[in-house]
Parts: structure tokens; C-alpha cells; sequence
């Protein structure tokens, strides 16, 4: 019912009902894990993966068969981190935890037919780092005409920047930080105080104690209900309900980001979205054990402060090196190469990363950091449905992605897509001229 | 068959002015052996070798006996290619009043040669992508600008020159009419920009071009100045682009700047080759007629469908529909480097249909030819400067790089420390 309402025109081929079963057949199954399986079968039914071998598994009747032959099935990649297709995503206010990147995300945006088509499945669209703390995210699929359709988990995770917005210092923005999370307590202290004094007029009992013990007495009673919607997001992200994204461009960064989440006990719901500077507290970062978003500028460019000599990192290697599971993210979101984030692979194994650690950084890890390593990430029994076909090995230059599953259902095919082959060769397809009427019906 | 190769090859070798026979070598020989050597001509030898003496390829080939006292090096399951080629370069000049010349709109009478920087890190950045000859020319922000100039990016600063063909370059479009991002002047000192310069229009940039050649013809002619904006110097330089003796390169965008190419040279009766070429898809039948050389590229990350300069951004396929339609073109990445580099834009051009050989050649040989530097370098044949690039896999893959880059047979990257091994 809902999927149906996925269907986008041009991009669904080959409708089909919810419950249909699906298969890929014939190609090469690359798992993150390192794992392959030759002229493997993929089948996936309700939207699920279930069964995954060799050429002897066996299909259902009902299932559309897809034929990969000679081409690699590989799991659907993951921007476990993203802004693709909102419409300005960053808050004005500095402290905003009340917004929703849901009044943010512009379904029709090109941006996630872009998605669909260099295999990516899921998105994580979540606020921008210009922030201290904001808004609540969402993980969707490229897909659908209203957010409702698209989203896989709403009101997901909160962005909160250690690293100051622009235009302000470190000290102003751990301060707002800070006094945000003050102003809570107080605020939440206030509401625990005056439902105490409820409960005690309801009893029609008289309030005997000193307001420190009313608080303390009122503040079990405290709801979700209690608190406007300025405060709620704020004050379950302080319990711990809500994943938090910190983005800490620096490595200075990371360990005020550090050391205010154990402050905060809330180090364990922490995603660190890090800058190519951030190479430095590696250590730090390992120890806090927690998932690491890498800047799509892959490369640092140290500059020493007496000599001018330039040096160059290449960071994921410098976490890769370290045993840190970290994410890839495209740098930019274009067309050409520098836009896939395949081609964030490619540059890791051409800095001599291993590619199964390449491919982790693109899906299974990705997933994981959003908390759906179990879900996504890898194609596996009991995963969803996602599945890209690529014409080849996916670091490679000429590779392309052919056909794309999103739960079982085709959401992407190469051979119809229009507007790729419009922006390939120029010609605008739509245009009358375009198409000669002796040729029109070739 | 390839026995018969390498004795051509060998044969090619006794032909060469600076070379001989292997037997016959003297002085420091390097050989290099990889599982692959592309020539850049589309011939590859698997495995191959390349023997470089005297700064000189000496020869290559898949097998051929070793000259006694070679230096051996064996680059294991690398591929050799010959060092790349960037006919449009753009790196190199000194940033803050380097070559954006304020003081007149047509200063074909310049050199580039005088605003580059050889000490500029650039250089190291192309010598890490694999690009060992760079043609720089003339800042867009002129109408008609400086002649460019060719060099090596490594090696011996009294080495780097090379003797190219002269070219001036007209820009047409946003640029030279002062409103382009590009239009990159001595930016901290107030900058470029349309309150500073003239024209200020695209019809302004023609009517620049168009008067400079009028007052040449008449200087020419009448053998003295009638423009007073005008060095003599200026318009005895653009008599020679009138004599055919100075070629010229039009820088455009936009197909329709294209279009005022065509009308301006057919005015003067000047043939051209076509640098930048944005909107080159949209002219393929006009370009293929006319035969104009296409410089095409670079496509840059902010290519996207997203954005693009004034709206125009390159149709993917470009590099592959210019070879289909026979137009002779070869790529450049301008003021690109690292992942916008040259070997990046011979990769966007495979992923994008252009077959692989055609790719290598369009940033190397064709290149060469294109400023008349084929006899020097862009093939790995004798006699030609020995400057080649050790790829550690397929050329131009994401997954590859260069990891040992000659220049005139001289390390200047080497990643794998494989002549600090050969040294010690």
C-alpha cells in the first residue's frame, strides 16, 4: 500500500504489488564483509532478503527475475549523513531542537533521483553543521512524492556542532551548548516543582517541603506532556533517547566534544561527524568507540606553522590504520565521479586501503551509524530488499549502476532513464527537434 | 609477430638522431620493466620494457636483450604510459599579478613564459598526477592574450623550456567581458571585474577582437599606428596570427561563443583550434565540417546537474561523440589538479564511452601534436624525451595512481623508492 505510492513515473519499471517476490540472478554477490558468491541468487520477498547462495538456490514462481549475468550485486550504499534534497538546511537560530528536517525535505528533488541512480538506498537527511543544536533528522529512501512514503525512521537523530557556527567562537559555542541544556533543567526542574504542587492540591494536601524536594518529588510525575514543544526533543535527547550527530571539524573539536558527552553521560548516543583535521585525535576517537563520518575532502592538507611546508594526509587511512570503523560521504553531490561515493572507494583502495574496509565505509558501516547495521548495510537473510546491479566492479572508472532494488521493487533502470541520457550527450530528448519524425519510431 | 615489432622498434632506435642500438649504449641506461608499456600511438606491449638513456627513450618494447651495465628496474604489475600532456594548462602562474594584464585587453606581444612560476608548488601537484608537459596559456581575462608557453614540470629549472608553437589565445564570453568567476585578477588589490575593465559584454569581447585585427591590417598596411590603445609590438604580433606564422586558440564556454568564433575567424580568414569547448555537444556537426581542433574540458566537481557557469555545463559523453564524429580533440584540466586533474579527466572521459586507448592518447600524443611538441614528447617511441609515468594499475582507474614519474629520463617522483633502491 504504501510502497505502491513510491512509484515515481519514468524511474519504476515493471510495476509490481507489495508481497511480490523478487530475485537477482546470475551475477557476482560482493558482501562487505569480503565475502563473494559466483553466479549468486538473491531473493528477496515482502520487501526482504530471503535467501541468499549459489546458482542452485531456489526462485519462487511468482518472482520477477532480474538477470545479472556477468554484472556485481552489490548491497544498496547508505549517506548515513546528508543534506541532499532539503531545502536550506541549516537553522538560522542557534539552538533549535524543536525544528524537523521532515519541513525540510523536498520530495522531488532531483537530488534523489541522483541517488537512486549512483546506488545509493537510503538517506539520512539531517540539518547542517552551521548549528549548535539542532533539529531532529530522518532516514528515508530516495523515493516517493511525500515524506510520509519515503521515511524508513523518523525523527531519528539530532545534530549538535562542537565546532562554532559561523561567525562565533569556541568558547560562545560550548556556552550555548551548555546553557541550552541549563536552561532545560531549569525549565524541566520548574515543570517537576509545579507538578508536585499539583499532585499535592489534587490530594488537597498542603505543600510542606523547601522547592529543592519538591523538584525532586515532581520530577518522576514529569511527561512528555508536561513540556512544550520547544523542550521535548531537548529533554529526551539529555536522557539519552536520541542519537546524537556531533560534528567536530577539528581535533580540538573532538575532544570538547568528547569530554562534554561523558559530561552530559551521553557519549554511547554519539555519531561523530569529524573534518579532515579531526586525523589527529584518531586515538581519542577509537577509544571513544564510537562511529566516525569523514568529510567527502578525504585529503588534509597540513601546513607547518614555521617551515610552510605542506603535507598531505590521506585520512581515511589514518582511521583505517587505527581500526576505527569510519563512514565515506561523497564530496558535493555531482554528477561526474567526484559525486559517487563509490568513487570515495575507489580513492581509499588507491591509497592502499583494503577494499573490503572501503566497502564497509560505504554500506555496512554506514548502517551501523545509523542504527540499522542490522537492517541495511550488506546483502544477507533478514536484511531489506536493497540491492544495486552494477555493471561491473564497483571501483571501477566505467562502472555503472544498471538496475536498482528498494525493497524488492525495481527503482531504478539505466536503459530508461532519460534524463541521464539527456545530460549525457546534451541533447534535450523532450524537445521536438530532438527526435527526427523519420527516426521517431526507431 | 611481436619479435617482428621489437626489430621494428629496434630498427625505429637506429633511425633516431639521439639514439642506438642497445648494444651499443653508453653513459647511465635505465630499463624499465612492467606488465604493461602503452606508447600513447595505441600500441601495448604486455609485458613490456622502455630503455631511456642520455634523457631519451631509447626504445620499448615486449622483449629485447638488456644492454650489459643496465640499470634494471622492475616496476612488477605496473603500467608504463608516456607522460601526460596538458595543451591548456593553466597552473604555474605567479598568483598576485600574474597574467592578468590589466593594461590592455589584446597583448598578444607578451609571453606567458614571464609570468610563470617555476618554483610553484603546482608543479609538484602535476608531477603527482602524472603530468610531465603543460602548455600555459594565456589568462582569459584578456581579449587576446599572451603567447603561451610549453615546459617540462620537473627537472633542471634550465631543462624546463620547451620550444612549442607560438599561440595566442581570444577569449570570448563571460570572462574576457569581466563577469565570469574565472575572470581571476589580483583579487586582494580590488580585483577584475566589470567597474574596472572593458568590454563588459559579449558583443564588447568581438568588437575588441575585431578592431585589434582591424588596426593590425591597417598598421600592416599602412606600416604605422592608426590606434593609439594599440603597441605596435600588439599588432605586429597579430599580423603574424593574420600570416598564419601565430596559431589561434579561442577560449569559449558556450556554444553560441563558439558560433562568434566561426564568424570572426571566417572575417579574417583565420583557422583556430577550440579550447574550454563546454557546449562543444551541442556544435559536433559544425566542428567535424570546419575541422577545428578541439582542447576540450575541464569537467569540474561543480559540474553537476546542479550547477554549472552560466548555466552551461559539459554533456557527459562529450570526449566520446567528438572521436565518434572524427573531430581531432585531446582533453586538458586547465587549472585542475589531484582529483581534478588531467588522468582524472582521461577517466571521467572512459567512464563516460571514450575507449581507453583514445583516452591516453588525448592526453598525451594528441596534446603533443596539438602544440607542436609531437617530435619531443606524448608517445614512448625513440628519440623522444624519456618522461613516462609508472601507474600501480590501469591507467586512470579511481584505483590507481602514478607511483614513479621520469622527466627527460630523470626521477621526479618516486613513490616506491625505486631509484633510492637502485642508488644505495
Amino acid at each position: 500500500m504504501v510502497l505502491s505510492s513510491l512509484l515515481v513515473a519514468g524511474l519504476l519499471a515493471a510495476a509490481s504489488s507489495i508481497g511480490d517476490a523478487a530475485a537477482v540472478r546470475g551475477g557476482t554477490i560482493v558482501n562487505p564483509d569480503g565475502s563473494r558468491v559466483e553466479k549468486g541468487v538473491v531473493v528477496i520477498q515482502g520487501g526482504k532478503i530471503t535467501a541468499v547462495g549459489g546458482p542452485e538456490t531456489p526462485i519462487p514462481a511468482d518472482a520477477t527475475v532480474y538477470e545479472a549475468d556477468g554484472k556485481v550485486v552489490f548491497p544498496g550504499m547508505i549517506l548515513a549523513h546528508t543534506q541532499v534534497g532539503l531545502d536550506i538546511p541549516n537553522e538560522n537560530m542557534p539552538v533549535a531542537p524543536f525544528v524537523n528536517v521532515y519541513d525540510s525535505i523536498e520530495p522531488n528533488s532531483a537530488e534523489y533521483e541522483e541517488c537512486l541512480r549512483t546506488g545509493i538506498t537510503t538517506v539520512h537527511a539531517i540539518q547542517g553543521n552551521n548549528t549548535v543544536i539542532g533539529g531532529l533528522s530522518r532516514v528515508i529512501r530516495p523515493l516517493g512524492d511525500m515524506v510520509e512514503y519515503m521515511t524508513v525512521r523518523p525523527d531519528y537523530a539530532m545534530k549538535i556542532s562542537i565546532t562554532p557556527r559561523s561567525g562565533f567562537n569556541r568558547m560562545t559555542q560550548m556556552a550555548e551548548l551548555r546553557r541550552a541544556f541549563a536552561d532545560l533543567k531549569a525549565h524541566v526542574e520548574a515543570v517537576a516543582e509545579r507538578r508536585y504542587e499539583e499532585e499535592q492540591k489534587k490530594k488537597e494536601e498542603k505543600v510542606l517541603v523547601v522547592p529543592d524536594e519538591a523538584v525532586k518529588l515532581g520530577m518522576e510525575k514529569v511527561t512528555i506532556d508536561d513540556l512544550d514543544a520547544r523542550w521535548r526533543t531537548l529533554w529526551r535527547a539529555s536522557k539519552g533517547e536520541v542519537p546524537l550527530f556531533v560534528h567536530c571539524d577539528r581535533a580540538m573539536d573532538v575532544a570538547n566534544g568528547i569530554a562534554w558527552l561523558r559530561e552530559a553521560k551521553l557519549l554511547e548516543k554519539a555519531v561523530f561527524v569529524v573534518g579532515t583535521e579531526a586525523y589527529k585525535s584518531v586515538g581519542a576517537l577509537k577509544q571513544a568507540g564510537r562511529p566516525v563520518i569523514l568529510s567527502g575532502t578525504l585529503v588534509h592538507k597540513d601546513v607547518d606553522l614555521l617551515t610552510g611546508k605542506e603535507t598531505e594526509i590521506f585520512v581515511p587511512k589514518v582511521f583505517a590504520d587505527a581500526g576505527v570503523h569510519f563512514v565515506l560521504q561523497p564530496n558535493g553531490f555531482a554528477f561526474n565521479a567526484d559525486g559517487l561515493l563509490w568513487y570515495q572507494a575507489a580513492r581509499c583502495v588507491r591509497e592502499g586501503i583494503a577494499r573490503d574496509v572501503a566497502f564497509n565505509a560505504v554500506t555496512q558501516w554506514a548502517a551501523e551509524a545509523i542504527g540499522m547495521g542490522d537492517t541495511l548495510g550488506s546483502i544477507s537473510t533478514g536484511k531489506w530488499g536493497n540491492v544495486v546491479i552494477f555493471s561491473g566492479d564497483p571501483l571501477d572508472q566505467a562502472t555503472v549502476v544498471e538496475k536498482l532494488l528498494l525493497e524488492g521493487r525495481l527503482a531504478y533502470d539505466r536503459s530508461t532513464d532519460r534524463r541521464l541520457k539527456e545530460l549525457s550527450t546534451g541533447q534535450d530528448l523532450a524537445a521536438p527537434s530532438a527526435v527526427p519524425a523519420a527516426t521517431a519510431g526507431k | 609477430m611481436i619479435p617482428a615489432l621489437c626489430a621494428l622498434v629496434l630498427a625505429a632506435a637506429d633511425a633516431a638522431p639521439a639514439a642506438s642500438a642497445p648494444q651499443r649504449l653508453r653513459g647511465d641506461v635505465i630499463v624499465l620493466q612492467a606488465a604493461e608499456v602503452h606508447v600513447g600511438d595505441g600500441t601495448v606491449f604486455k609485458p613490456g620494457l622502455v630503455i631511456v638513456q642520455d634523457g631519451k627513450l631509447v626504445a620499448a618494447g615486449q622483449s629485447m636483450p638488456l644492454p650489459a651495465g643496465a640499470n634494471v628496474i622492475d616496476c612488477g604489475s605496473a603500467t608504463i604510459t608516456p607522460g601526460l600532456v596538458d595543451a591548456a594548462c593553466q597552473l604555474g602562474t605567479s598568483a598576485l599579478f600574474g597574467a592578468a594584464e590589466q593594461g590592455s585587453e589584446v597583448i598578444p606581444q607578451l609571453d606567458m613564459w614571464d609570468a610563470l612560476d617555476l618554483y610553484s608548488r603546482d608543479f609538484e601537484q602535476l608531477v603527482a598526477d602524472g603530468v610531465t608537459t603543460v602548455f600555459v596559456t594565456g589568462e582569459a581575462s584578456s581579449v587576446i592574450s599572451a603567447k603561451g608557453a610549453a615546459l617540462k614540470t620537473g627537472g633542471p629549472i634550465a631543462d624546463r623550456r620547451l620550444p612549442a608553437k607560438p599561440i595566442v589565445k581570444l577569449t570570448l564570453g563571460p570572462e574576457s567581458s569581466g563577469r565570469g568567476a574565472s575572470n581571476r585578477g589580483p583579487s586582494r588589490f580590488g580585483g577584475v571585474s566589470y567597474s574596472t575593465r572593458r568590454p563588459t559584454t559579449r558583443m564588447g569581447s568581438a568588437w575588441v577582437f575585431r578592431k585589434a585585427m582591424h588596426d593590425s591590417i591597417a598598421f600592416r598596411d599602412a606600416g604605422r599606428a592608426s590606434n593609439e590603445d594599440l603597441e605596435p609590438d600588439a599588432m605586429r604580433a597579430l599580423a603574424d596570427v593574420l600570416a598564419g606564422k601565430t596559431a589561434l586558440r579561442v577560449q569559449a564556454r558556450e556554444a553560441l561563443d563558439f558560433f562568434t568564433a566561426v564568424k570572426l575567424a571566417d572575417e579574417f580568414g583565420l583557422s583556430f583550434s577550440y579550447e574550454y569547448a563546454t557546449e562543444a555537444a551541442q556544435c559536433l556537426d559544425l566542428l567535424a565540417a570546419r575541422k577545428i581542433p578541439v582542447i576540450f574540458g575541464p569537467v569540474r566537481s561543480s559540474d553537476s546537474i546542479f550547477e554549472g557557469f552560466e548555466g552551461a555545463m559539459p554533456a557527459l559523453e562529450t570526449p566520446r561523440l567528438l572521436a565518434a564524429k572524427g573531430i581531432h580533440f585531446c582533453l586538458t584540466a586547465s587549472d585542475g589538479s589531484g582529483e581534478g586533474g588531467l588522468g582524472r579527466q582521461a577517466g571521467l572521459a572512459i567512464r563516460f564511452g571514450l575507449d581507453r586507448a583514445q583516452a591516453l592518447r588525448s592526453v598525451t600524443s594528441d596534446p603533443a601534436q596539438m602544440v607542436g611538441l609531437d617530435g619531443r614528447v606524448g608517445r614512448l617511441v625513440p628519440g623522444l624525451d624519456a618522461d613516462l609515468v609508472v601507474w600501480n594499475g590501469a591507467p586512470f582507474d579511481d584505483t590507481a595512481k602514478p607511483v614513479l614519474v621520469l622527466i627527460q629520463g630523470r626521477p621526479v617522483l618516486d613513490l616506491q623508492g625505486k631509484f633510492r633502491k637502485e642508488n644505495s
